[in-house]
C-alpha cells in the first residue's frame, strides 16, 4: 500500500465519532493508534502482526477453517482426550512394583502397546504445544482483563497441573529421564523449609526406593486429570457455547499424523534408572524438559526466584494489559423504551453477559426487557448487531449510532454507483493497513485505495447492524464488501458467523429481503490477508458494473422492528 | 487448492511432525562423561540438649487429655559441621543445623560430591561444632549402633582410598548396625 494510496483511503473514510468529514476507515492512522469509526480503538503491537502473518502462511496452506493455530484451545482439548484415552490403555499394563519394567514391555507390544504409549507422549507435547499458542494468542491480543481474566487465570492454573501430569508420567516410566527429572524436582523441594527430611535422599540408593513413592506417582497421574476436567470447565464457564474441539478433519488429521509418527519413530524409553550412575546423556523430551539444564545450572533458591516471578508476572497480566479506565471500552448499555424483549441479544451474546428481567415498577411497556451485566461484558458489540430496533450496544456504537454515522457520511459525500463500500473488521481484515504499513503487506490496500473503494471499518463484523448495509446502497454505493475474521478467528468469538446468518441466513436483525444481495459481498480473512479482501472488491466492482444502476432511494427507512419469541412461537405453529 | 499448494501443506505438516518427534527424543547433557560422584548421605539424631520442665498435676488437668505430657522437654540438637576433603583439598566446611522449626528434629547430610574419575584419598568427619577441638574425639563413633538414637555416635568419620570409574556413584553413608560411616555402592 502506498502513502498515496492510504491517504486516497483517508478522504474517502466515513466520518469517525460523528464528526462529519474526520479521518477514518481502513487506512485511518498511523500504526498502532487506529480504531473504527465506532470509536472501539485496536492497536495490535508486534506480537499480535507476527502473528498474523503466520496465520496468513498457514490459511493459504490449510484454509482458515483448517488452520491449526486458530483452533489452539480446541486442539488442546482433543489432544487431553486422546491422552486420556491411550493413558487407560497404560494403565491396564503398569505395574507400580516394576516401573520400568512394565513400561519396557509395554513398549515391546509391537501392535498395540508401542505406538499407544508414543501416541500418548506426543499428544502431550502436542497439547503443551497448542496451550502455549493459545496463551501467546490471547496475550498478543490482550484477551487477559475484565471478563476474559477467569479464563485466563484458570488457564494459567491449567497449565501448572498440566506440567504436573506430565512430570508424574515420566517418572512412572522411571528411566534417567524419569530419574533426573525426580532427582531435580527433590532438590528444589529440598530448598524448601518445609520438610523434615531431605526428600532427594529418597533417590540416591541409601535404602531401595519405596513403593509409595510410585504410588503416589500413579496416583496424581490418576488424579490431577479430574482436577483438569473441574478447572477447564471453569475456564470455558463465562462463555456461550464454548467450542471445545477442532473440526472433525482437522482433529483426526492431526491424531492421524501423531500416530503415523507413533509407529513409524516410536517415543524412545531410557535405560531404567540407576542411582549407581550419573546420567551422563539420556533421550530427553524436550517439551518438558527445556527447563531443565538452566535450572540444573542454578541454585535451588534462584530457580524458586525465577519461577516465581514468571508466575507472579503471569498471574499479574490481567492487571498489566487491562487499559487506562479512560480508554476502556464501555459495557453495552440497554434502551429500555427501545427494547422490545425479543430476547435476540441475549442468544447471541458470547459472553453471556446479558439476560432478560421484569421492566421496572411503572414500565407500562409489555413483556420483559434485557439487561446487561458490566461484569461480564466485553463490549464487542455483537448485541448491536443483533438487535433490529437498535435498543442495546455498547455506547456510541450501537445500531442507532451506526445508522446516525451512515447518514452524516452520506450527507457529507454521495457514493457514486461504482463505489464500493469496504465494510471491514478492525480486527482482521480492517487491520490491513496498518500491517501494511509495518510490514509492506500491500496487496489490498492497493486495491482498496484504487478509485472508488470507501473503507468502512468496524470493532467486529457481528456489531454490523444490517441497516447499515441497506443504508448504504439506499444511498447510492454500488455494493458493500463485508471483510470479517474467519469464523474460527473471530476476536469477539461469534461475531463473523452471527453476521453472516444475519446478512444471508434471515437470523433476527437480518437484512431485509428488498436489498439486492448481489450488490453484498462476504468474505473472511485474516489481518494477513488483504489479497482476499482485494479478490473480493474487485470481483464485486467486475459485478456491479454490469448490473443496471442501483435503486438508490435518498430516504431509506431500515425495519426497526424486530420479532419476538411469542411472534416465533406463533409462526413455528402456523 | 493446486496440487502444488496441497503437497507443500502435506510437507509442512510431516515436518512439524518430525520436529516434534526429535524434540521429545533430543539427547539431553546431563553431566559430564569423565565424572563420577560421592554421594554423602546420612541422618543422626544427634546429643539433644535443653530444659525439662515438670508441669503440675492442676496444670496437666487443665489440658486435653491428649496433650498431658508430664515432662515437657524443649529438646535442642546442636549443630554440627561437615568437613570432606578429597585428596586433601578441603571440598566442604559447613555447618549442619537439625532440621524442624524447633530445631528438634534430626541433623541430615544430603551432598552430592562431583569428582573426575579415577582414585582419590577421601576424609569425610561430623561432629558437633563449636567445640574447642571440633568435638569429642573420633573413637566415639565406633561400636555405637545407628538404630539405638540415644546411644548414636556423636562423632562420625571416615577416611578410605577410594576408585571411582567413569558414571560411576559411591554413597557415604552410616552402616546400618554399627552407625558408622562406611562407603558402598548405591542400591538400585
Amino acid at each position: 500500500m502506498s502513502a498515496e494510496d492510504i491517504t486516497a483511503g483517508e478522504r474517502t473514510g466515513p466520518p469517525r465519532g460523528g464528526a462529519a468529514g474526520g479521518r477514518a476507515g481502513v487506512s485511518g492512522g498511523r500504526a498502532g493508534e487506529a480504531g473504527g469509526p465506532d470509536g472501539h480503538a485496536r492497536a495490535p503491537g508486534p506480537l499480535a502482526r507476527t502473528l498474523a502473518r503466520v496465520d496468513a502462511a498457514l490459511d493459504r496452506l490449510y484454509g482458515s477453517r483448517y488452520n491449526p493455530l486458530l483452533q489452539s484451545g480446541p486442539i488442546a482439548v482433543a489432544l487431553l482426550l486422546v491422552l486420556l484415552v491411550t493413558g487407560i490403555y497404560l494403565l491396564l499394563f503398569y505395574r507400580i512394583g516394576d516401573p520400568h519394567g512394565s513400561t519396557a514391555r509395554i513398549a515391546g507390544q509391537a501392535w498395540t502397546g508401542s505406538w499407544i504409549r508414543s501416541l500418548h507422549r506426543f499428544s502431550s507435547d502436542a497439547a503443551l504445544v497448542a496451550v502455549a499458542v493459545h496463551a501467546l494468542r490471547m496475550f498478543a491480543r490482550r484477551r487477559t482483563w475484565g471478563a476474559r481474566a477467569l479464563a485466563w487465570l484458570s488457564g494459567l492454573a491449567l497449565v501448572g497441573l498440566f506440567g504436573l501430569i506430565a512430570v508424574t508420567g515420566f517418572v512412572m516410566a522411571w528411566d534417567v529421564q524419569g530419574q533426573v527429572l525426580a532427582e531435580e524436582g527433590a532438590r528444589l523441594l529440598d530448598a524448601l523449609p518445609v520438610f523434615a527430611e531431605p526428600v532427594g535422599r529418597t533417590f540416591i540408593g541409601e535404602r531401595p526406593l519405596p513403593g509409595a513413592f510410585f504410588f503416589l506417582n500413579y496416583f496424581l497421574h490418576i488424579a490431577v486429570p479430574l482436577g483438569v476436567g473441574a478447572l477447564l470447565y471453569v475456564h470455558v464457564s463465562r462463555v456461550a457455547r464454548p467450542v471445545l474441539l477442532p473440526p472433525r478433519g482437522l482433529g483426526w488429521g492431526l491424531v492421524g499424523l501423531l500416530v503415523l509418527l507413533a509407529v513409524a519413530w516410536p517415543a524412545p524409553l531410557g535405560p531404567a534408572a540407576d542411582p549407581a550412575r550419573l546420567v551422563t546423556s539420556a533421550p530427553f523430551d524436550w517439551f518438558f524438559g527445556a527447563w531443565l539444564p538452566v535450572s540444573r545450572a542454578l541454585p535451588a533458591w534462584a530457580v524458586w526466584a525465577a519461577g516465581g516471578a514468571a508466575v507472579l508476572a503471569a498471574v499479574a497480566v490481567p492487571v498489566l494489559t487491562r487499559p487506562a479506565p479512560a480508554a476502556r471500552p464501555a459495557p453495552s448499555r440497554v434502551d429500555p423504551a427501545t427494547c422490545t424483549g425479543c430476547e435476540q441479544c441475549v442468544i447471541d451474546c458470547p459472553w453471556e453477559a446479558i439476560a432478560l428481567v421484569a421492566r421496572a415498577p411503572g414500565d407500562p411497556r409489555p413483556g420483559p426487557v434485557a439487561r446487561v451485566d458490566p461484569a461480564a461484558c466485553v463490549s464487542c458489540g455483537i448485541c448491536a448487531g443483533s438487535c433490529a430496533p437498535m435498543g442495546v450496544g455498547p455506547p456510541g456504537r450501537t445500531g442507532r449510532d451506526q445508522v446516525a454515522r451512515v447518514r452524516e457520511f452520506l450527507a457529507a459525500r454521495a457514493p457514486g454507483p461504482r463505489d464500493v463500500v469496504l465494510v471491514a473488521c478492525s480486527s482482521g481484515p480492517g487491520g490491513l493497513e496498518r500491517l501494511g504499513a509495518a510490514g509492506g503487506a500491500a496487496a489490498a490496500g492497493d486495491a482498496v485505495a484504487r478509485g472508488g473503494t470507501i473503507p468502512w471499518p468496524v470493532s467486529c463484523a457481528g456489531s454490523l447492524h444490517t441497516s447499515v448495509v441497506e443504508l448504504l446502497l439506499r444511498g447510492g454505493a454500488g455494493g458493500v464488501v463485508i471483510a470479517a475474521c474467519p469464523a474460527r478467528d473471530c476476536w469477539n468469538r461469534e461475531g463473523t458467523k452471527w453476521a453472516e446468518q444475519r446478512l444471508f441466513h434471515d437470523r433476527e436483525a437480518e437484512l431485509q429481503a428488498r436489498v439486492e444481495r448481489r450488490r453484498v459481498r462476504w468474505v473472511e480473512a485474516g489481518a494477513g490477508r488483504p489479497e482476499v479482501v482485494a479478490a473480493a472488491v474487485a470481483e464485486l466492482r467486475a459485478e456491479i458494473a454490469t448490473l443496471p444502476g442501483p435503486a438508490a432511494e435518498r430516504a431509506p427507512e431500515p425495519d426497526l422492528a424486530c420479532e419476538t419469541a411469542a411472534d416465533r412461537s406463533v409462526e413455528t405453529v402456523g | 487448492m493446486s496440487a502444488a499448494r496441497r503437497v507443500a501443506a502435506a510437507i509442512v505438516a510431516l515436518a512439524a511432525v518430525a520436529g516434534l518427534g526429535f524434540l521429545s527424543r533430543a539427547p539431553l547433557p546431563a553431566a559430564d562423561p569423565g565424572e563420577a560422584a560421592l554421594r554423602l548421605s546420612w541422618r543422626l539424631r544427634g546429643e539433644e540438649a535443653g530444659e525439662c520442665r515438670f508441669p503440675t498435676a492442676a496444670e496437666l488437668e487443665d489440658l486435653p487429655p491428649h496433650m498431658r505430657n508430664p515432662d515437657a522437654c524443649a529438646v535442642v540438637v546442636p549443630p554440627y559441621r561437615l568437613t570432606a576433603e578429597v585428596d586433601g583439598r578441603p571440598l566442604v566446611d559447613a555447618r549442619v543445623e537439625a532440621r524442624g522449626a524447633h530445631g528438634d528434629r534430626p541433623l541430615f547430610v544430603y551432598r552430592d560430591l562431583r569428582l573426575p574419575a579415577g582414585t582419590h584419598a577421601v576424609r569425610i568427619r561430623f561432629a558437633p561444632d563449636g567445640g574447642p577441638d571440633g568435638g569429642p574425639d573420633e573413637g566415639d563413633a565406633d561400636g555405637r549402633s545407628g538404630d539405638e538414637e540415644d546411644t548414636a555416635p556423636l562423632v562420625l568419620h571416615i577416611e578410605e582410598t577410594l576408585t571411582l570409574g567413569p558414571g560411576d556413584v559411591l554413597l557415604v553413608t552410616r552402616h546400618p548396625d554399627t552407625g558408622a560411616l562406611e562407603v558402598r555402592r548405591p542400591r538400585g
